[in-house]
């Protein structure tokens, strides 16, 4: 078992008086599909947000170890957590659920990315980006003038282009049809293969996550309630709520 | 109705015809105006995008003021600026009272509000995922800070547009704090006042005229500006 | 051996003493300590003026026209040119003709009025005085001679034609009085103050402008005079004016904040109060207009068989027709009141009473429009009624109460010491003397039939007393 890449030790988020996660333990490890299921509301837009450093947590600690990279640890409350989390955002990316683009053309944004994170432009680099999530006809056209689907696979050529550690879904499949699923399971999958990124998908898609992941990790109203492998996940669920709502029987 | 067309007629003929002390005064209210909005802008830009991010104890309040200043009524403004730059005030040192730079400080205490005003407003209404966009892809506070403003652009072509319009087109300011003298502090809003008091009413149209090409004019290009800012940024993509 | 010496050292100086002497003229006998030596060498120098053959100078004696004419035409090296002489007495064969014809085309010199010239009578200090300032392009008019002049104990036997010539170059250092202080102005002129004249005329620079700023009201700034006598001044004295035209009390209320240096209005009680309280260095009279009541031509409540002001304002309230105020606290608003005062009766609130808040073009507009009455300057008047802007008629004119003074103020520089007393001052002095008051007395005649204006300064009152 590799050491894992990201260690998370009782994380705890709280919002207007409302706790959104709650001690939260968990471990990423690298060449994984790790996926965290759970109904609306349950916080896992905001653990990934935390993650990838948008966002800062109340209490608890975060512990980034990246091969060639020194450990850093963020302790939270962090005074400063934007600045110390910076040598961090090289290896983290996270691809929003609402699609957001920068006005311009498709070039344009990936020319805003890649200015970014200091990626020398290379018009073939970007061509090949764009050719691999199937949008390269749409290389000169107004990127606001795209669909759902089409700026979701536009948010898919960024990652490829910066080529991140650990990258972060959330719910990619609100916006992609069926096929648009299908190319993109497609892609991670082989993209893990190639490299040792890790992926952190997160969504209510049961079928999905069957699909795909690695691991399974299921969140309730902020706790982490179970974590295991997928198989085991899906036959052997050690809680009942866990049970229930793999049934669709949860109550609400 | 009859005298109405008599003086427009006269109005273009006297524009055609070149009249120095029109022009004069078309130069010093553009030169006046332009640099009324150079400062601004670099003062309200910044400031206006800073207050769209900050939060602090007082913000709403500063807002407040700032919103109310946005519709200062232009007299009163130039009525401190004379009362700052007079003799027996403050800054009466420097001389500046009676000259074309105290239209200019009139102007800017007009303009400021408003650009700060309509930036800050014009942000707000951007979604803020494109700060985070950019901030998940790697981009400093301040790379995202800009690619927000990018995104506000219009917004803040509109402050600029109205800025310009509410200044160049003022005239209680420019004739206390100037003093309307000859070749010297004439613009051609305080050569319009003159006319009119005079009832030299087609002169005074004709200088309207004038004001409303010149403003036509300046926004124009400044619509076109906009527009090919886009298209060149993405020109130097290509390379 | 030492004979040849001799001659050889002899001939060499000789040969030496020739060269050297080659540009200097050798010094004449009879400037050797002269107060113009150098003045006189110089202009030999330059070939302007040659010593006499016997190898005088003769710096004392007098000048004729034509040595005159001609010593100022060889400063300038003018070109020849071909306009034929007027002069009874001046022929072609003349020595100085080409010289005088030069100068004349030049417009340096007039002649007198019987068409002659008589260019060997001896050139007068004043009459030089007058060439020169036509060589010089001045423009005299705007001289405050009143300072030159104070050490000039002889200056009324000035010519009137030569008055303010001789006080400009007087100003500009470029001639001067005799050590007794006086001009003599009909003396004849000598070759060697000739010299010393015309070599300051050459060495003259215009000196750099210096900037005032003139407070007036509107009307006094719209009745045109301003853009007549101010140019005249500012030519005269190197100055630029820079006018601040607004009401009465704002009018005042610069000059009070120090933002003025010199200030002309016609409201005499607000006068006195700004010299009561400091501000002013100095009062003068400067002029007087008078204001008249206007109103409809059709005049349908008989106001117009009122038997004086009073009455008239009497009986506008009486039969309550509209009457504009100018309600700005300006001088024809103080007046308005005054007289409404001396009338028993208080227009305020009265809904027949318009006060407009604005200058007196405005107003006369508004009268137009409404066809309504109200009381103005006349020069206003005059010159809106010649443009046709407004179809009124003066009801009432000529009580003493409507008469209109003017006064001008420096601002005192003990109060604000940054103000330019000195060319306040000098304006102050133009406005109020002879010619000044002249040219105020002509403004309006040719354009509106009568003039606008009276002259009423004390000086220039003085001076027709002593005509007559």
């Amino acid at each position: 078992m590799p050491e894992p890449w990201i260690k998370i030790n009782q994380l705890t988020r709280r919002y207007h008086q409302k706790t959104v996660l709650h001690e939260i333990n968990l471990e990423i490890f690298p060449k994984e599909v790790l996926t965290i299921l759970g109904p609306n509301g349950a916080g896992k837009t905001t653990l990934l947000r935390i993650l990838s450093t948008l966002e800062k947590a109340d209490s608890g600690k975060i512990l980034y170890n990246f091969p060639g990279q020194k450990p850093l640890t963020l302790s939270f409350p962090e005074k400063d957590h934007r600045r110390i989390s910076d040598p961090l955002r090289p290896s983290l990316l996270y691809l929003f659920q609402k699609p957001v683009v920068f006005s311009g053309s498709v070039l344009d944004n990936l020319l805003f990315s890649a200015r970014f994170r200091h990626i020398p432009v290379d018009r073939t680099k970007i061509e090949h980006v764009l050719e691999k999530v199937g949008i390269l006809p749409l290389l000169h056209q107004n990127a606001r003038s795209l669909s759902g689907g089409e700026v979701s696979r536009l948010a898919l050529a960024r990652a490829f282009l910066i080529e991140p550690a650990v990258l972060f879904l959330d719910e990619p499949s609100a916006n992609l049809d069926p096929l648009g699923m299908q190319m993109l399971e497609n892609l991670l999958l082989d993209w893990i293969h190639k490299t040792d990124m890790a992926i952190v998908l997160v969504t209510q898609d049961l079928f999905e996550a069957k699909r795909i992941s690695d691991r399974v990790a299921f969140l309730l109203n902020g706790s982490l309630i179970e974590c295991h492998p997928k198989s085991t996940f899906f036959s052997h669920p050690t809680n009942n709520l866990t049970k229930q709502f793999i049934q669709g029987s949860l109550p609400v | 109705m009859n005298a109405f067309w008599q003086g427009l007629n006269e109005a273009i003929v006297m524009i055609l015809r070149g009249d120095s002390a029109t022009y004069e005064a078309l130069f010093l209210s553009l030169q006046v105006t332009v640099y009324a909005l150079f400062v601004s802008s670099v003062i309200g830009f910044p400031l206006g995008i800073w207050l769209a991010f900050s939060r602090f104890k007082f913000k709403r309040l500063v807002m407040n003021l700032i919103f109310t200043f946005m519709g200062f009524p232009p007299v009163v403004a130039g009525l401190l600026v004379y009362l700052m730059l007079s003799r027996s005030g403050p800054l009466g040192y420097l001389q500046l009272l009676f000259t074309p730079t105290a239209m200019v400080l009139a102007q800017i205490l007009l303009a400021l509000p408003v650009i700060i005003g309509l930036t800050y407003l014009g942000i707000q209404a951007v979604d803020t995922s494109v700060w985070e966009l950019a901030y998940t892809l790697g981009a400093t506070r301040w790379q995202a800070g800009w690619m927000l403003f990018r995104e506000s652009r219009h917004a803040i072509l509109g402050a600029l547009i109205t800025a310009f319009g509410a200044a160049i087109s003022e005239v209680g300011a420019a004739m206390l704090v100037g003093g309307n003298i000859e070749g010297f502090t004439r613009s051609l809003t305080t050569s319009l006042m003159l006319e009119t008091r005079q009832g030299n009413f087609s002169r005074a149209l004709a200088l309207g005229l004038i004001l409303l090409l010149v403003s036509f004019f300046v926004n124009a290009f400044l619509v076109l500006y906009n527009q090919t800012q886009g298209i060149k940024h993405h020109a130097r993509a290509l390379d | 051996m030492n004979k040849r010496w001799f001659a050889i050292s002899c001939a060499f100086f000789l040969v030496f003493s020739l060269f050297t002497q080659s540009s200097a003229a050798p010094t004449l006998r009879d400037i050797k300590n002269h107060w113009a030596k150098e003045y006189v060498e110089r202009a030999i120098d330059q070939g302007i003026i040659t010593g006499y053959p016997d190898g005088t100078f003769q710096p004392d004696r007098a000048l004729s026209r034509a040595e005159f004419a001609t010593i100022l035409v060889k400063a300038d090296k003018l070109p020849s040119t071909d306009k034929p002489l007027p002069f009874k007495d001046v022929n072609t064969k003349f020595w100085g003709y080409e010289y005088i014809q030069k100068a004349y085309a030049k417009g340096w010199i007039t002649g007198f009025p019987d068409g002659t010239f008589k260019p060997d009578n001896p050139v007068t200090r004043e009459q030089a005085a007058v060439i020169l300032a036509k060589k010089m392009e001045a423009e005299t008019r705007g001289v405050a001679y009143q300072l030159p002049y104070a050490n000039v104990l002889d200056k009324n036997n000035i010519s009137e034609w030569a008055f303010t010539q001789v006080a400009w170059l007087m100003q500009e250092n470029i001639i001067k009085g005799t050590p007794a202080k006086t001009f003599l102005p009909q003396k004849s002129l000598s070759r060697a103050e000739s010299v010393v004249m015309l070599l300051n005329v050459l060495d003259y620079k215009t000196p750099q402008a210096k900037s005032m700023i003139l407070s007036t009201t509107t009307s006094t700034y719209d009745s045109g005079l301003l853009n007549v006598l101010i140019p005249i001044y500012e030519a005269s004295n190197h100055v630029k004016v820079k006018i601040i035209s607004v009401g009465t009390g704002q009018a005042i209320a610069t000059a009070k904040s120090g933002d003025a240096d010199c200030i002309l209005v016609h409201d005499r009680p607000a006068e006195d109060l700004f010299m009561k309280d400091g501000y002013g260095s100095y009062r003068l009279d400067v002029m007087y207009n008078d204001f008249i009541l206007i109103g409809p031509a059709k005049d349908p409540k008989g106001i117009l068989s009122s038997s004086n002001i009073i009455d008239a304002f009497k009986k506008i309230a009486a039969t309550e027709s509209t009457f504009i105020s100018r309600g700005d606290k300006s001088g024809t608003h103080s007046k308005e009141l005054s007289i409404w005062k001396a009338a028993g009766i208080d227009p305020n609130g009265q809904p027949w009473y318009v006060s407009a808040g604005q200058g007196m073009g405005a107003v006369l507009l508004m009268a137009h429009e409404k066809q309504a009455y109200t009381l103005t300057d006349r020069a206003t008047f005059l010159k809106y009624a010649k443009d046709k802007k407004i179809n009124l008629v003066i009801i009432k004119e000529g009580s003493k109460e409507l008469l209109n003074p003017y006064g001008i103020m420096p601002v005192n520089p003990k109060k604000f010491s940054h103000v330019q007393y000195d060319l306040a001052n000098k304006l102050c002095l133009f406005m109020t003397g002879v010619p000044g008051q002249k040219l105020i007395g002509e403004y309006g005649v040719k354009d509106f039939g009568s003039p606008l204006f009276f002259p009423d300064s004390l000086e220039y009152k003085e001076y027709l007393k002593n005509k007559k």
